[in-house]
């Protein structure tokens, strides 16, 4: 029985490694934009966001200066575990304060250019960040359109994207 | 006499009116002139101590990749530098020989194309910080010359931070993930991050990614059983990523 299924295994191995790169090369990683874009700062709840995101892999009290952005950070890390993919921090009264996602190289989202143009034709105003640590300036880009209420932090030499964050948009 | 004439024109034509060229062009190709100056005592970066001397004036033999490091060394003030109130200030011979002889050291990996240039201010807003870091420019202040500071340490990690503004984006995630970094928030003046628990080299490096980084890549290249210990992954990070020829001493003309 073993022994008749033999070629069959040996097929299957060879298969295998072309399977695996076919897996990777389409393989979508988990919680896109797309998905985590449709938590509304300011509106959506703890409830609303596990029903979109399910639940955290991390939930981490924020303390001291961090208290600006509110109480409380999900997690939700990469399929590796080794990144954050998104954050949703909420305020005291458990509704979503801040949105964050951070892309990672094989996301077209990563590529500055594009993911303005995602957002057309929507206007950007480009900044850096303050000079806060002793030895060097940030090397960050800031893009940000408060209308929309939309903060995209990008490397400068290279245009990649490091994070995309939202917030409640400023009434005008 | 119509010879003498036409050796003065071809003087006076190649160095303009730069009386100092003279004498730089008779110390021949490889060497450059030192004018007379008084150093202090100080350890180079072999380990070798100096006493305290006057310097007479000589033609040096040029340290390595001197052609590349010494156009770099400006009297002046870094276009955009966003810190107001730091003062420049001109390089003494002393400084700049001891400069040049830091940066010969380097490995080829840190000879950034995209960096302007090294300029001299007199303080830091932050004193007593030896060296500050913008996109494509390093200052030194007083302090990076004490007798007890490493001027070899101080521009490793300044020239860090200049690599680290032109990594690729899959190097900056590769790093960040190897360096245990989780974000958080992006959207305040300052990032909000989390570490996942792992120890520091230098304890500023929690600010933020590129200040871990400089430190690391400080420690990998000055002190790398430290940074073996602290933080092994970043050590192997930084291995694998620059190869065995990332040493300091390593040499060679490389330019990224």
């Amino acid at each position: 029985m073993f022994a008749k299924n033999i070629p069959f295994l040996t097929l299957l191995i060879m298969l295998c490694p072309s399977c695996s790169s076919l897996s990777a090369k389409n393989h979508v990683s988990s919680y896109p934009l797309s998905l985590v874009e449709t938590i509304k700062p300011g509106t959506t709840t703890k409830e609303e966001v596990i029903a979109t995101l399910k639940k955290p892999d991390q939930i981490i009290p924020l303390t001291g200066k961090e208290l600006v952005h509110g109480n409380e950070a999900w997690l939700y890390l990469n399929d590796e575990k080794d990144s954050t993919r998104a954050s949703i921090i909420f305020d005291k009264k458990s509704i979503v304060s801040e949105v964050n996602w951070f892309p990672e190289s094989q996301d077209e989202e990563s590529d500055l250019q594009r993911l303005l143009s995602h957002y057309s034709p929507a206007k950007f105003v480009k900044s850096t960040i303050p000079w806060t640590t002793q030895h060097s300036s940030p090397s960050e880009h800031v893009y940000s359109n408060e209308t929309l209420g939309i903060k995209i932090v990008s490397m400068p030499n290279n245009d990649f994207v490091e994070s995309i964050g939202f917030e409640k948009p400023k009434s005008h | 006499m119509q010879k003498t004439l036409l050796v003065f024109a071809s003087i006076f034509l190649l160095c303009g009116s730069n009386a100092k060229c003279e004498i730089t062009h008779q110390c021949g190709v490889g060497k450059h002139y030192v004018k007379s100056h008084f150093r202090k005592a100080y350890t180079r970066s072999d380990g070798v101590h100096f006493k305290a001397t006057t310097v007479k004036e000589h033609c040096a033999d040029n340290p390595k990749n001197y052609d590349f490091w010494n156009p770099k060394l400006k009297n002046g003030r870094p276009d955009g530098w966003a810190r107001k109130t730091e003062k420049s200030k001109h390089w003494s011979t002393e400084e700049r020989e001891k400069t040049l002889e830091a940066l010969s050291k380097m490995p080829p990996a840190l000879m950034s194309a995209k960096l302007r240039e090294i300029d001299r201010m007199i303080r830091s807003q932050d004193f007593p910080n030896p060296a500050s870091s913008d996109n494509g420019d390093i200052v030194l202040y007083d302090t990076a010359f004490e007798k007890d500071k490493s001027l070899t340490q101080i521009l490793s990690h300044e020239l860090a931070h200049q690599y680290y503004k032109n990594l690729s984006g899959k190097d900056f995630e590769s790093y960040r993930k190897a360096a245990d970094w989780f974000n958080i928030s992006n959207l305040g003046t300052k990032p909000v991050y989390r570490t996942a628990g792992r120890m520091f080299v230098a304890k500023d490096g929690v600010n933020s990614i590129e200040e871990d980084f400089a430190n690391n890549i400080e420690y990998f290249l000055n002190q790398p059983k430290e940074l073996k210990k602290s933080t092994p992954k970043v050590y192997d990070w930084i291995s694998n990523h620059f190869g065995d020829k990332f040493k300091l001493g390593a040499g060679g003309a490389h330019v990224r």
